[in-house]
């Protein structure tokens, strides 16, 4: 069979099964855009503000979009014969992951379209102020640590346990990497630990795009280094994933 | 005729815990064959490497000939594993379909559904489904890619009387057009009623292969309990009519006999006992 039909086949099924969960759908896609108009848009007064703000929202959203696609998907997978027995089915190595990308592409644009459509209802953010190209490129390729970061979640907790575990990862992160409220207004102790939070990373390339500046190097290769080591844990991980499985 | 199936010398561990100790056997085609083996005898694990789901730390896998596990190969496989399940959310239909669409010539939906009675549940969600609904989908996703080989992991499980004659019956048709069936069990019962050779394995490696009738006279054991002079004795036995006989001879006091046949993992205990 061809390589991206089937793919595509894979990846419809997946998302036909996740928007039938509408408690999924409230909690990935509407959360963050409801989190902004709360919390971000009473403070979104100037030009920059705006930008900031909705940027850091719509790096939250895709954060929980990434974190429940990987990290809860994950989990519930490896405890599922589903998984297993689609896995046995003639397909290519890459299209059962590639669909759960795929999906949580897409998933992720319905979020962040969510806080930007919210920043242009309720803020006046203007549509030419932003390098939309650019803006969805580096929210994407800057969730690629925290995919990996759920991958090791989802492959290192069970499924009972995993949604109040990604909740208590992602939710602290997000505040402390200053997505909630600009970090220079964190409290102090937090404003330090910050600095090293991969959140915070994240957040200074998104609102360096929407600024319009240059984004200091050591943000970028932070954010790589994450990257890295998520990936080697979750490459040990999965190899000891498969010893527990053995019964 | 040479082998659909062959397994030579397969090693397998999990860190520390040896799953496969240098197993080897073959299958003919159109052959049932049950494979029989207490729990964590390293049965699943010789299935998911067929299915090509684990590596072998070593050995050889030869299916159809071919010792790759090319998509060649995994279209010539049919599998259910141990415990189905389903995303809950996406109805029949669509999981058929889902699974048709990895086949070049699938099985037309309406015969599938007909032969596996879906027809009226197509619209339902998978998460409504029983059991035994379950299993017959199960079974028609392992079948709807026209297989020459199917893999059922423990395939009875939670299934009613009536459901499991169902099952015997579709996997007897199957080896009449020309397939050929591997099943693990721990029922030897179970594998007399459908399987041509039964393959009893221990401990990641083989210790018998025959027909059910030699399988029995070497792995049936009957558990015997009764009172003697106020003690509980318990002992397993191969032959209860002459040791019935001999124990009212010799131990004429005896009370409370009780005879049962002895699980699996019971006669195990005792063949590894002799050994």
């Amino acid at each position: 069979m061809n390589f991206f039909k089937l793919l595509l086949t894979h990846t419809l099924y997946m998302c036909l099964e996740l928007f039938r969960q509408p408690m999924y759908l409230v909690s990935t896609i509407l959360f963050p855009s409801m989190f902004f108009w709360f919390f971000g848009i009473p403070n979104a007064k100037e030009p920059g503000s705006i930008a900031i703000l909705s940027a850091s929202f719509a790096c939250f959203g895709v954060l929980s979009v990434v974190l429940f696609q990987f990290g809860v998907g994950i989990s519930q997978d490896k405890e599922s014969s589903w998984y297993f027995y689609l896995r046995s089915l003639p397909s290519r190595k890459g299209v059962i992951l590639g669909s759960r990308v795929l999906a949580g592409i897409l998933f992720s644009m319905l979020a962040i379209c969510g806080v930007f459509a919210t920043a242009l209802i309720f803020a006046d953010l203007k549509i030419s102020d932003i390098e939309w190209l650019r803006l969805f490129a580096l929210l994407f390729c800057g969730a690629i640590p925290f995919a990996l970061l759920g991958i090791c979640l989802g492959l290192s907790v069970n499924s009972q346990a995993i949604l109040p575990v990604a909740n208590l990862v992602y939710l602290p992160l997000s505040f402390a990497g200053g997505l909630w409220m600009p970090p220079n207004i964190l409290p102090t102790a937090i404003q330090k630990i910050s600095e090293y939070l991969p959140t915070r990373m994240y957040g200074e390339i998104i609102w360096a795009s929407v600024l319009k500046r240059e984004v200091e190097n050591r943000y970028v290769y932070g954010l790589i280094s994450y990257g890295v080591l998520f990936l080697l844990l979750a490459f040990f991980l999965s190899k000891k994933e498969e010893e527990k499985s053995f019964r | 005729m040479s082998p659909v199936l062959e397994v030579l010398r397969l090693d397998k561990s999990y860190g520390k815990k040896i799953a496969l100790k240098g197993l080897s056997f073959s299958i003919l085609p159109q052959q049932i064959v049950a494979f029989l083996g207490p729990n964590g005898a390293g049965k699943s694990t010789t299935l998911k490497i067929i299915m090509g789901l684990r590596k072998p730390d070593s050995g050889i896998l030869r299916i159809c000939g071919s010792e790759e596990h090319s998509l060649k190969i995994k279209d010539q496989l049919g599998y259910t594993s141990q415990d189905l399940s389903f995303p809950a959310h996406l109805k029949v239909e669509e999981i058929l379909k889902f699974v048709s669409a990895h086949y070049s010539e699938p099985v037309p939906m309406t015969e599938l559904t007909k032969k596996f009675e879906l027809t009226d549940l197509m619209t339902h969600k998978v998460g409504g489904l029983s059991g035994g609904q379950k299993r017959r989908l199960g079974l028609a996703c392992a079948l709807v890619g026209r297989p020459k080989i199917l893999i059922l992991d423990e395939p009875t499980t939670g299934l009613d009387v009536e459901s499991r004659l169902n099952l015997w019956q579709e996997i007897k048709e199957f080896k009449n057009s020309g397939g050929t069936v591997l099943l693990s069990t721990h029922d030897l019962n179970e594998a007399g009623t459908v399987a041509d050779r039964v393959l009893v394995i221990d401990h990641g490696h083989l210790i018998s292969d025959g027909t059910v009738e030699e399988i029995k006279k070497k792995i049936e054991y009957q558990k015997i309990t009764y009172e003697f002079k106020g003690q509980q004795v318990l002992e397993y036995v191969q032959d209860s009519d002459q040791f019935v006989k001999n124990l009212v001879l010799q131990k004429p006091e005896f009370k409370n006999l009780h005879i049962h046949p002895s699980t699996l993992e019971e006669a195990f205990l005792k063949i590894r006992g002799k050994a």
